[in-house]
């Protein structure tokens, strides 16, 4: 496993994705920079928890950069080989395919977050640390649950359809992860938005109308914890179920 | 050269009704062989389905119907099966950022060997592949013949005993290409098991006396150089000539050798000779025309290429 998680980290901060990756988590700090800039903090005191700069911060690191940071490492974990027809290599040599996955998945999950955290961190000094501890808690909880999940939701489609894996996880996260969570019907509840909401609510004290909640997320921190890792782990064992049963073809039909 | 070896434990590769479909087309298509350990080479024209069947002996790829066994087991996702065989894919691929030592030992320590007899074993199979000169370079730097010996050093590597060579000396320059050529011989000298792919018959000639014949993913014939011949012995070769003389060259050739028949291009310079006994043929032409006192300046077979072989069998069948 280590030789895999090795050479992915190779693959993902050696080549051109790098400087993909080195804006994704750079880009967020400056456009906060600006806005404190521009605009100031918001004025006067928010009841009730609500702390408009970090919903934004929330909106724009758990739900958008972590996905950006996804799609550049789980999207492309196994199209990258199949494309460069690498997976030759890998597939010919008595490491069980899953084994591969799984060394992908962590090394490149392990690498993006401490990237993901220490942009989030700069951004949080910026707007000083708005919410306090809690919000703190939550928006770095968040954070790193987001990336572990959307990590493995797209290295599920991209094991699912390897040759189209970025256009599909960019339909997924606009078709399921930003609408149909919001959907007050009980399907969204099998999306990781709702339960990265609820983890924010739960954490951070924000209180929620009832009527909210459906669409909104929960408020209790076990079902959000507990929904957030069925999850990711169901998609990590979807993807290294399908990888080791389905075949990869690297070659043109004759 | 090493002949198969019938009866030496099981049979290398066993095949029954092996057919891979991709949707609708193809790949290949019913094959059923029994082949013993030894050095074998399998021939076919370009898209005669040798990488998917290559593949499918591999493990890479599953029948669609059928069975395939190697040494005796099925390769899809058999790991302990991975552990016997090397395989030199065609496809010219790498992690261009890796060096061919990098390479190498990261797919012995995928094998299961430990961290420092991977090194040891890197720089074993890399010196035993010509690559020791550059092998620190990044692959990136290589050109393709360098490529190709790092791919033949990783299927070497975890010292496997059948190795599997896809197409091995395309691109290799003619030093490169001997010395794989000896490496295959070696191989087979040391008792390994070893399958080459090309669709050039005299390359596989060179390494093995054995082949498997395959066209449009269906196997043709299997055997040695001579039941092949036999095979092929009443198929009509065309040599193409040209030469000072040619009607007179021509017309002794029809008249003391096998020749079908000699067709005389418009220009009166050049001639095509068909005949069903190309060994006697050539054994003979250089005195044919030294008598007829022609002067040639160009001869080639046609039939060089394996697609008109094969093309012939197919017509056969």
């Amino acid at each position: 496993m280590g030789e895999i998680a090795k050479l992915h980290l190779r693959q993902l901060l050696g080549g051109r994705r790098v400087w993909l990756l080195a804006g994704f988590v750079t880009l967020p700090v400056l456009l906060t920079l600006s806005i404190r800039v521009v605009a100031g903090l918001p004025d006067g005191n928010f009841d009730d928890d609500l702390h408009p700069a970090a919903v934004y911060l929330f909106l724009l690191y758990p739900q958008a950069v972590c996905m950006l940071l996804a799609l550049l490492d789980g999207a492309l974990a196994l199209s990258i080989e199949l494309e460069g027809r690498t997976l030759t290599y890998l597939f010919t040599r008595p490491v069980p395919k899953w084994k591969l996955v799984l060394a992908k998945y962590v090394a490149g999950t392990a690498a993006t977050a401490p990237l993901v955290v220490g942009s989030l961190l700069l951004s949080m000094v910026i707007v000083e640390f708005p919410g306090g501890l809690r919000w703190t808690a939550a928006l770095l909880t968040c954070t790193v649950a987001s990336l572990a999940a959307y990590n493995a939701i797209y290295t599920l489609i991209g094991a699912l359809v390897p040759r189209r894996a970025m256009v599909l996880c960019m339909l997924y996260s606009g078709i399921v992860e930003f609408a149909l969570s919001f959907a007050p019907l009980t399907i969204n509840h099998a999306t990781a938005s709702y339960f990265l909401r609820s983890l924010a609510f739960s954490i951070s004290g924000l209180p929620l109308p009832p009527e909210a909640g459906p669409f909104l997320g929960g408020t209790e921190i076990v079902p959000a914890v507990f929904g957030i890792l069925a999850v990711t782990g169901t998609a990590l064992a979807l993807a290294m179920f399908v990888v080791t049963r389905r075949e990869f073809v690297m070659i043109e039909p004759v | 050269m090493t002949t198969p070896t019938p009866n030496a434990g099981s049979a290398l590769i066993e095949t029954r009704s092996l057919t891979k479909l991709y949707g609708v087309v193809n790949g290949v298509n019913d094959v059923t062989v029994s082949i013993p350990r030894g050095v074998w080479g399998l021939l076919g024209p370009n898209g005669s389905g040798k990488s998917t069947l290559l593949k499918l002996i591999t493990g890479q790829l599953r029948p669609t119907e059928g069975t395939v066994r190697v040494l005796g087991r099925q390769p899809w996702n058999d790991l302990e099966l991975y552990r016997r065989i090397g395989f030199c894919p065609e496809q010219d691929a790498f992690y261009s950022f890796l060096s061919a030592f990098e390479f190498v030992r990261m797919l012995a320590r995928l094998s299961g060997i430990d961290a420092a007899e991977a090194r040891r074993r890197a720089e074993v199979a890399l010196e035993r592949a010509g690559a020791t000169e550059f092998m620190h370079r990044p692959i990136v730097t290589y050109s393709k013949g360098m490529r190709q010996r790092t791919k033949v050093a990783q299927a070497l590597v975890h010292d496997p005993e059948f190795v599997i060579f896809d197409e091995p000396l395309t691109g290799t320059d003619p030093v490169g290409r001997h010395e794989l050529i000896e490496l295959v011989r070696t191989l087979g000298r040391e008792g390994k098991s070893v399958l080459v792919s090309s669709h050039v018959l005299h390359e596989v000639e060179a390494m093995t006396d054995a082949f498997l014949l395959i066209h449009a993913g269906r196997l043709l014939a299997s055997g040695t150089v001579e039941s092949i011949r036999a095979v092929l012995s009443d198929a009509p070769h065309n040599i193409v000539m040209r030469a000072e003389g040619a009607r007179e060259l021509g017309a002794r050739l029809l008249a003391e050798l096998a020749v079908d028949s000699v067709d005389i291009d418009e220009d009166q310079r050049g001639l095509t000779v068909r005949t069903r006994d190309p060994r006697g043929f050539f054994a003979n032409v250089a005195r044919i025309v030294a008598e007829s006192g022609a002067r040639v300046v160009e001869m080639k077979t046609s039939d060089d290429d394996l697609a008109a072989v094969f093309k012939y069998l197919v017509a056969r069948i």
